[in-house]
């Protein structure tokens, strides 16, 4: 077969073209000038087109709407993994506890025990004495769901995919189930001391159990009163002081540009200030956005107060916002939902959201939450992100010193600005987040109290010295 | 090679290409045309006529279009207190305090504060209870504002941008803003105050453009921008409010930075002396001047 290459299509002529009338090969000299001219025109008229194309294809595209959150917002977002519990206690008999956290080996099957039997939980909420709540952590079976925030029972409903309950309810921080008795549920609001009882009849066996030998961690419960320092119930420590190590962080990540454009209507509308100090700002000269060289990052929107956002949408909203700006971090838990101070009260302006996330069973946190945000019904209005990768436990590995120390230099005010500490309302380890913008090489473990007015103060859980922010 | 055979390949190529060409440039001008739109009279008049709602009146001329422009790098122009301040004060020079990111020098009667990120200003004190004094007229503290740059070496691209007297405060305002590539980047400035002693208030923000960055992109109209001003008319306070120029440039803060971009704007300069910045991308407006200023 014959080959017909480029060449084939133009074959070169087989026999030379026979001269006519003896004059020159090619035909009359003014054609072939004009010829030429006519091709020299069209190769110049080409070039100029071919430019002028050029430019005007550098010129800006109109910049597409800012869609990307609302329809991430529209497509729904699952809540409930931001609002699982943040530790499960399996009271057993005998007045033993053991705790679960997060990512530990029973966990999960507690947690979905406690999901399949929730449901059936749907009778009124009777306001009880807290007194039988400490019963049923002393007595009997019980499970205690350690809620991450204060939200209401409906809330929680909504965001772990159940039905929703006849009425919203009070605002809850626990849950505990009891299987000894007077079966049923119990739903706390525990920083505040009051509880709720469900009276649906619950039996052992409507708990499986199903725990891996060796789960769980032996923890006991604080006394109420120490020293003077009244404690909320239910605070539970390690039984015995356990010997952790920090967290090594590994190199830091820096969010490209590309991803630092994206937290603007219009992306390349932002442009870049190139901080002394290492920090990259960008701003479309609305919002900005400051990119630590630490990786953190700060973002701000102003935005009127109003219209006011309820609990509910502004989790959505939030989930929604990370899921638009790099995804929801593993291990998140939303710790914190309140009014910003300067509003009123929820629903009257600004709401503020915390999330805090955990590794190695521990919350991080320090001055800041991980994630921190305030919004309306407009949206974010600031954001800040201290995300430090881990590389895992750090060399170094001491034994904890026992809270009983710890509130005891409290009480004696070797800390001076602690010593006016009446209540605490909860007590826990935790590795310590550095503030915005600040370096640090691992990550420490400490002592966390926390007072009924949010504040928090942290120790070193290895020497047992304040850490300030 | 068959010469004529190949001219008429070529020809036929070229015709062919061009025709495709000329068919691409059509529309693209087309389009271009369309985010270009040339203000008719009737959108003159609505625009007049929702500026004087607002209580403002139109600039006599204004730029019917501008080309598309990229953003603008710029860099801090690094300046030496130490030496700065041996200039200003001599041998006398008095000891420096420093605060994070500025250095003061003063002696009681005059100031020097120069910055990390380059900003100088020099001040003289009033003297106290002093007697109201004659204002230095425009063409003299012009002059002498011209002559002190000269001395001091006038830096390269710099373009008078006002004159005006501040009769409250006794003073006639010089200002010399920075040119770069034709357009003027507002806030790289240097400042002059002159009552009858002499100069009062020297401020220098001087920026060194490292050159357009990005791509080019289109502004907003100078009617858009307009626009703009008349809906936020609330902003400003009573009164007849005559604008006096729109022009387009570069406009930005001094960043405590290594080097920034910059965006292009329209200033809106009322008759009064307030300005006011808008984004030439978006017509928001990036920041209200000071009255004077």
């Amino acid at each position: 077969m014959r080959r017909l290459g480029w060449r084939g299509l133009f074959p070169p002529r087989q026999n030379p073209p026979k001269q006519q009338h003896g004059g020159k090969r090619g035909g009359r000299p003014g054609a072939e000038a004009f010829g030429s001219l006519l091709l020299a025109v069209l190769v110049f008229l080409s070039l100029f087109q071919t430019g002028r194309l050029w430019y005007f294809s550098h010129l800006p595209i109109p910049a597409p709407p800012a869609e990307y959150d609302l329809q991430v917002e529209r497509s729904g977002v699952d809540l409930g993994e931001l609002l699982q519990p943040l530790a499960i206690i399996l009271h057993q008999e005998g007045g033993k506890h053991l705790e679960f956290r997060p990512g530990q080996p029973g966990y999960s099957s507690l947690w979905q025990e406690g999901l399949a039997l929730l449901p059936l939980q749907d009778g009124p909420l009777i306001p009880v004495a807290y007194a039988e709540v400490r019963q049923a952590r002393q007595e009997g079976v019980a499970v205690e769901y350690i809620l991450p925030a204060r939200l209401t029972l409906d809330q929680y409903r909504q965001a772990w995919g159940l039905e929703r309950g006849k009425e919203e309810g009070p605002t809850i921080d626990r849950l505990l189930l009891r299987f000894t008795k007077t079966t049923g549920s119990y739903f706390l609001d525990n920083g505040q001391g009051e509880a709720y009882f469900s009276g649906k009849s619950l039996t052992v066996g409507d708990l499986s159990l199903h725990l891996p030998r060796g789960a769980g961690n032996p923890v006991t419960e604080l006394p109420t009163v120490f020293r003077g320092i009244s404690l909320s119930e239910g605070l539970y420590v390690p039984l015995v002081s356990p010997v952790i190590s920090g967290l090594a962080l590994a190199p830091t990540k820096v969010a490209s540009e590309q991803e630092a454009r994206l937290f603007f209507v219009d992306p390349s509308l932002a442009r870049k200030v190139e901080e002394r100090d290492g920090a990259v700002f960008y701003t479309d000269g609305v919002g900005g956005l400051r990119i630590y060289p630490t990786g953190d990052l700060e973002y701000s929107l102003p935005q009127p107060d109003r219209p006011p956002v309820k609990s509910r949408a502004a989790l959505q909203k939030v989930a929604a916002f990370l899921k638009a700006h790099g995804g929801i971090p593993e291990g998140s838990f939303v710790k914190e939902i309140r009014p910003n101070p300067s509003s009123q009260a929820m629903g009257e302006g600004r709401v503020e959201v915390s999330v805090v996330l955990l590794r190695e069973g521990l919350p991080l946190l320090g001055g800041n939450f991980p994630l921190e945000f305030q919004l309306t019904e407009n949206g974010v209005s600031r954001f800040t992100r201290i995300l430090r990768p881990i590389s895992g436990p750090s060399p170094i590995k001491r034994t904890v010193v026992p809270v009983e120390n710890l509130l005891s230099q409290v009480v004696k005010g070797e800390d001076e600005p602690r010593r006016q500490i009446p209540r605490l309302t909860n007590v826990y380890l935790a590795y310590y987040l550095p503030p915005l913008g600040v370096p640090a090489s691992y990550l420490r473990p400490v002592w966390v109290l926390e007072t009924p007015a949010g504040a928090r103060y942290s120790f070193d859980a290895w020497t047992g010295t304040p850490v300030y922010p | 090679m068959d010469w004529p055979r190949a001219k008429a390949i070529l020809i036929l190529a070229f015709s062919l290409l061009n025709i495709f060409l000329g068919v691409l440039t059509f529309s693209s001008r087309s389009s271009y045309r369309d985010r270009w739109p040339v203000p008719t009279q009737a959108d003159i008049r609505r625009l007049e006529d929702r500026l004087k709602a607002a209580g403002m009146t139109l600039p006599a001329s204004w730029p019917l279009r501008t080309a598309p422009l990229p953003f603008l790098l710029v860099k801090a122009r690094p300046v030496d207190g130490e030496d700065l301040a041996k200039r200003v004060f001599g041998i006398n020079t008095p000891g420096v305090s420093n605060r994070p990111g500025e250095k003061t020098f003063s002696d009681g009667r005059q100031t020097l504060l120069v910055t990390d990120s380059g900003v100088i200003r020099y001040y003289r004190e009033s003297p106290a209870g002093g007697k109201a004094q004659k204002v230095p007229d425009r063409s003299e503290a012009k002059g002498q504002a011209e002559a002190f740059l000269n001395r001091r070496g006038l830096p390269d691209g710099a373009r008078l941008d006002l004159v005006q007297q501040d009769m409250a405060r006794g003073r006639t305002v010089v200002c010399f803003t920075q040119v770069y590539e034709g357009l003027e980047i507002y806030g790289s400035e240097i400042w002059l105050e002159y009552s009858s002693r002499g100069l009062e208030e020297y401020r220098e923000k001087w920026l060194i453009p490292v050159g357009f960055t990005g791509e080019k992109r289109m502004l907003v109209s100078p009617l858009e921008a307009l626009s703009r001003v008349a809906e936020r008319a609330e902003a400003f306070p009573a009164g007849e409010r005559a604008i006096e120029s729109i022009s387009p440039g570069y406009y930005t803060e001094m960043y405590d930075a290594r080097q920034w971009e910059v965006p292009p704007v329209w200033r809106v300069r009322f008759r009064d002396g307030t300005i006011l910045y808008l984004n030439a991308y978006t017509g928001e407006p990036e920041k209200k001047g000071e009255t004077g200023k």
